[in-house]
């Protein structure tokens, strides 16, 4: 039987999915500030971050009343749960792509980049990575969620050579530019999202199984 | 902040179902039982076209005072109150005002459910009986249009003119509120009306009370704050015959102002 | 650890045992009663063999064995016997019944030319018909073949006649009597208020009865004399000639000649004369019909009135009266007007109902009767209409009660939802509760039906009569007379073992009459039990 309040249930998932294309969106339209050099895109990503914030409050209010006033049981109760951590990841990786943007914003002042090191790369897999993470939420996709696990790996590992590739190559902090630093940031902005997907992946297993798998290794 | 319902009736959200803001006033309301004061300085306004819960441990008056609605506690001897109640503007303590006329535009639930030992159909129609409709086809409309709101019509369609006792426990109280909302009455009094259901059958009742809040008025009395925080809109916290809180379900049951609402929802009370 | 012991014997459950005891004690006696009642009852209305009983003094006698008992004063380990027949022929022997010591009787025969007869005036006869004279003069000799067809053809002709003359004296005669009676009462009030041509108007039409009573008696008189009157010539026992014409004959048959089946179908015919015809012979003989249908008028008119009397004294004590200490006065007294003894109720109808109540009525409405016919009472004497009053005030604490009972049964759950839904008090009472306590009600009418129904001593002061002349609902205006005296099976119970003149012809009756009385009232209750069980599963889950 279904219950009038499990509407409410519903709207929260709506909203939760909201969320994570919002940050997919900001996501996506940062690299491509990045790449392109674009300040206004820049800017654009930056001002939909407020409305991200809005809905992380919104989601919130939802968990705390459905808790609160019609007393969730099994898998409901670990959906709001989830909810409240997917949420604060999703917040944070659109705060991140607010960052990746005022980056890109000094970057451009300060003349383009020729040399994005595996930024671009880094930033496509980020992405993948986010979308399969909101997707196993959506569909209830275990494997996807699995997989959103394992290819975090590669973001790290992409951040890593990144490092490896600016420090490594001059050896001499001095002819390191400005511009490489802000792009180091952009790299482990990026890396940050990987992780924060890789979260909200674990959350995701935790709903759908009941398993706990955070801390693993 | 509630969205619309996707069951058969839209229920709009509490603020926009709201009407008039004191349909039902309470001021300065006292009660006492012969010498014992059930009731004290009870003070508070019910807006139309929502669920107002009353919830508070045994004897702290919640029963007493939604008897007192409809003036039902008119029926023991040695009652005494002082203050006023009012509905829709007019004192129902009006001497102008017969006993009888408002419990006709004030319907009642009870506890246990309480169907006559009629035939189903008899016991829907026995308010519009009782003020004198005799056509039989007004009736049989009323019938159906009652049922149909109450949601036992799927059920009973067929065995209108079986006894109303061969129900089931929740059938039986769904054709209570099928009885008390035949002849439109305002406003809906439901003294804890699932309490002696089970859950599925209480889960009934629930989904009807979201529905009816359409278009009655509905005070219910209930000792499980569950229930009163799943369906109110507004609800009424009484300890000792005194309010001790009286505000949005949300905030009564997420941040209560009094330390005591605060203890009896938690568990802590008593 | 050891098991308890799985005995079958209850323990400590001595209590069951006791109760059980007293069960089976009260049906005993129950039953030791119906069936007491019953075997002196009915075998009034068997036929055995009836015995010619050679005494040692030569005389013979011819009866049917009634009684056997130890003779008053014989030693007891070695006592008498006395035996009881009805020999019958009461104008020959003076009594019908004789006693006869045992050891007195040297033989007893049963000779299969016995004949008995059931006459309408006299009692019985048991004798040994000779011959069968016809009125032509012809006559038929018992060792005749055709003797016993030519008997029945004549006992079934006579009987035709018999009925044809009481239609013409007992209806048609008693028409014009009645049509005469009131004629002459006109006469009287039109004479007296000297109007002409009521007085003219009247006599012609008392001249006019006059004329067709005449007519009537002659049509009575052609019908006795001119009918087929038959006689049999018979001997009694002691060889007297005995002649009995065929109109006497009610009944007639050979005891010693007949199969178990006839006897069944003669014990058959003798029941329903019993339960369907009218008295004769002092009550003593015949039937009960006026009785038993005086006792069902009365006690369903008596149910008539206490029922509304009753409910509506109740509902208004419960549920209308002020609680206090005057309503608590009201309902002992209530309570203890069912410990009053009867014959109280009797004389209070007598005293109020009777006297004053109905010597108002007659002032008031039946002056004319007063003044006109001799002061001859209308309802200022006993009657239907008092007797059922009388008794229903004597069983209305009974209806009150139970209403009161039924009434507080109802839960208080559906009063609640009936004022709630905002009918009065009288329509809840109306609509809810009265249909609802209706079998708690009707336990209470089957109550006061069954004490009323028995109750002797007040109707006999308040109208109920040895003989009545007429039924209280018969097919005349107003059907229901209640004015009219009626008969009563309890009073005929009574009458028949304290007042009959034949007491030992009445035993048996008596029995029969306690039987039958039985039987009605156990009807009346199973009638209501069973109005009562329908209103139940009506109204299944209301708790009584």
């Amino acid at each position: 039987m279904q219950r009038f309040f499990h509407d409410e249930l519903r709207q929260l998932r709506d909203d939760l999915i909201l969320m994570g294309e919002r940050s997919l969106d900001m996501t996506r339209l940062v690299l491509r500030a990045v790449e392109q050099g674009d300040d206004s895109l820049a800017l654009q990503v930056r001002g939909m971050d407020d409305r991200v914030d809005e809905l992380e409050k919104r989601v919130d209010r939802e968990i705390m009343r459905y808790l609160t006033l019609f007393g969730p049981m099994g898998s409901d109760v670990r959906l709001l749960l989830a909810a409240r951590d997917i949420g604060h990841d999703l917040e944070r990786i659109a705060d991140e792509a607010s960052v990746i943007a005022k980056r890109a914003m000094v970057i451009s002042e300060r003349g383009p980049l020729k040399d994005l090191l595996h930024v671009p790369a880094e930033g496509v897999i980020a992405c993948e990575v986010l979308r399969l993470a909101i997707d196993s939420f959506i569909e209830g996709d275990l494997a996807k969620a699995r997989l959103v696990l394992q290819r975090d790996a590669e973001i790290d590992a992409l951040n890593r050579r990144n490092y490896e590739e600016l420090f490594g190559k001059s050896g001499d902090a001095a002819k390191v530019s400005a511009s490489h630093v802000e792009l180091i940031f952009i790299s482990k902005a990026l890396e940050r999202i990987g992780d924060h997907s890789k979260n909200i992946a674990e959350q995701v297993i935790f709903l759908l199984s009941g398993e706990d798998v955070r801390h693993a290794r | 902040m509630t969205p619309p319902s996707t069951s058969r009736i839209q229920v709009r959200p509490a603020a926009e179902r709201e009407g008039r803001k004191d349909y039902i006033s309470i001021r300065d309301y006292g009660f006492w039982y012969g010498q014992k004061k059930a009731l004290e300085a009870i003070s508070l306004d019910i807006p139309e076209r929502q669920v107002v819960a009353f919830i508070g441990p045994s004897g702290c008056g919640k029963s007493t005072l939604l008897r007192n609605l409809n003036r039902m506690n008119d029926l023991v001897d040695g009652i005494r109150h002082e203050g006023d109640i009012t509905i829709n503007g007019r004192s129902i303590y009006d001497p102008g005002l017969e006993v009888i006329s408002l419990r006709r535009r004030v319907g009642m639930v009870f506890q246990k459910s309480n169907p006559f030992p009629k035939s189903i159909f008899e016991n829907v129609v026995y308010a519009l009986r009782v003020v004198g409709v005799r056509d039989r086809a007004l009736l049989e409309e009323a019938c159906e249009t009652s049922l149909r709101k109450a949601a036992l019509w799927d059920e009973v369609k067929d065995r209108l003119d079986d006894s109303a006792l061969g129900l089931s426990g929740g059938q039986m109280q769904r054709l209570c509120i099928a009885r008390a909302i035949a002849n439109r009455p305002e406003i809906l009094l439901m003294d804890e009306p699932c309490s002696a259901l089970d859950p599925i059958a209480t889960g009934k009742i629930e989904e009807l009370i979201h529905e009816l809040k359409e278009q009655f008025t509905i005070v219910i009395v209930t000792h499980s704050m569950q229930q009163a925080a799943r369906v109110s809109d507004r609800t009424a916290f009484f300890y000792l015959g005194k309010q001790i809180e009286y505000d949005t379900t949300e905030k009564i049951f997420m941040n209560p102002s009094q330390a005591q609402t605060e203890a009896y929802i938690s568990g802590r009370f008593g | 650890m050891s098991a308890p012991s799985d005995s079958s014997t209850p323990r400590g459950e001595a209590w069951v045992w006791f109760s059980g005891l007293g069960l089976i004690v009260g049906l005993g006696m129950v039953i030791g009663l119906l069936s007491l009642v019953f075997l002196n009852g009915a075998t009034v209305f068997w036929a055995p063999p009836v015995p010619v009983a050679q005494l040692d003094d030569g005389r013979a006698l011819i009866g049917q064995l009634a009684q056997r008992r130890i003779r008053a004063g014989s030693p007891a380990d070695q006592p008498k016997y006395e035996r009881q027949y009805q020999v019958g022929l009461r104008e020959l022997n003076g009594n019908s019944y004789l006693w006869v010591d045992e050891a007195r009787i040297k033989a007893e025969t049963f000779p299969a030319d016995i004949l008995g007869l059931e006459r309408v005036e006299n009692g019985p006869a048991f004798v040994r018909p000779r011959s069968l004279r016809r009125f032509d003069g012809q006559v038929v000799a018992i060792a005749e073949p055709a003797f016993e067809a030519a008997f029945q053809a004549e006992v079934a002709a006579a009987a035709a006649v018999r009925e044809k003359l009481v239609e013409i004296t007992r209806h048609r005669i008693g028409d014009v009597n009645a049509a005469m009676d009131r004629a002459r009462v006109g006469l009287r009030r039109a004479e007296d208020l000297k109007l002409a041509d009521e007085i003219a108007a009247r006599k012609a039409e008392i001249a006019a009865l006059d004329e067709r009573y005449a007519v009537l008696q002659a049509e009575a008189a052609k019908v006795t004399a001119g009918g087929a009157v038959a006689a049999l010539v018979a001997q009694d026992a002691a060889g007297r000639e005995v002649v009995v014409p065929l109109t006497q004959v009610i009944r007639a048959w050979f005891p010693n000649r007949l199969e178990t089946w006839d006897r069944v179908k003669l014990f058959a015919s003798r029941l329903a004369e019993f339960i369907f015809d009218e008295p004769r012979e002092a009550n003593t003989e015949g039937g009960l019909m006026p009785a038993i249908f005086g006792t069902l008028v009365m006690t369903v008119f008596m149910s008539l009135m206490v029922t509304p009397f009753g409910v509506i004294t109740a509902i208004y004590l419960r549920e209308y009266a002020q609680q206090g200490p005057l309503l608590r006065i009201v309902r002992i007294s209530v309570n203890n007007l069912a410990g009053v003894p009867s014959i109280v109720f009797g004389v209070f109808g007598l005293g109020f109902f009777v006297y004053v109540l109905g010597g108002s009525l007659d002032q008031l409405f039946f002056a004319d009767q007063l003044k006109y016919n001799n002061n001859t009472p209308v309802f200022g004497t006993g009657g239907l209409l008092w007797c059922s009053l009388t008794l229903a005030l004597m069983t209305l604490p009974v209806v009150i009660v139970a209403t009161e009972e039924a009434l507080a049964a109802v839960p208080r759950g559906m009063r609640e939802a009936s004022l709630a839904t905002g009918a009065s008090k009288w329509q809840t009472i109306r609509d809810i509760l009265l249909p609802a306590s209706a079998p708690g009600i009707l336990t209470g009418v089957i109550l006061a039906m069954a004490r009323g129904a028995g109750e002797v001593a007040p109707l006999m002061l308040v109208g109920v009569v040895k003989l009545a002349p007429s039924l209280p609902f018969d097919g005349s205006f107003p059907f229901l007379h209640l004015d009219r005296k009626f008969m009563h099976l309890g009073f005929h119970v009574y009458d028949l073992g304290f007042q009959s003149p034949d007491s030992d012809a009445a035993r048996p009756m008596v029995f029969a009459t306690t039987l039958l009385l039985i039987i009605l009232v156990v009807c009346l209750n199973l009638g209501a039990i069973w109005i009562r069980n329908r209103l139940r599963a009506r109204f299944k889950g209301a708790s009584f």
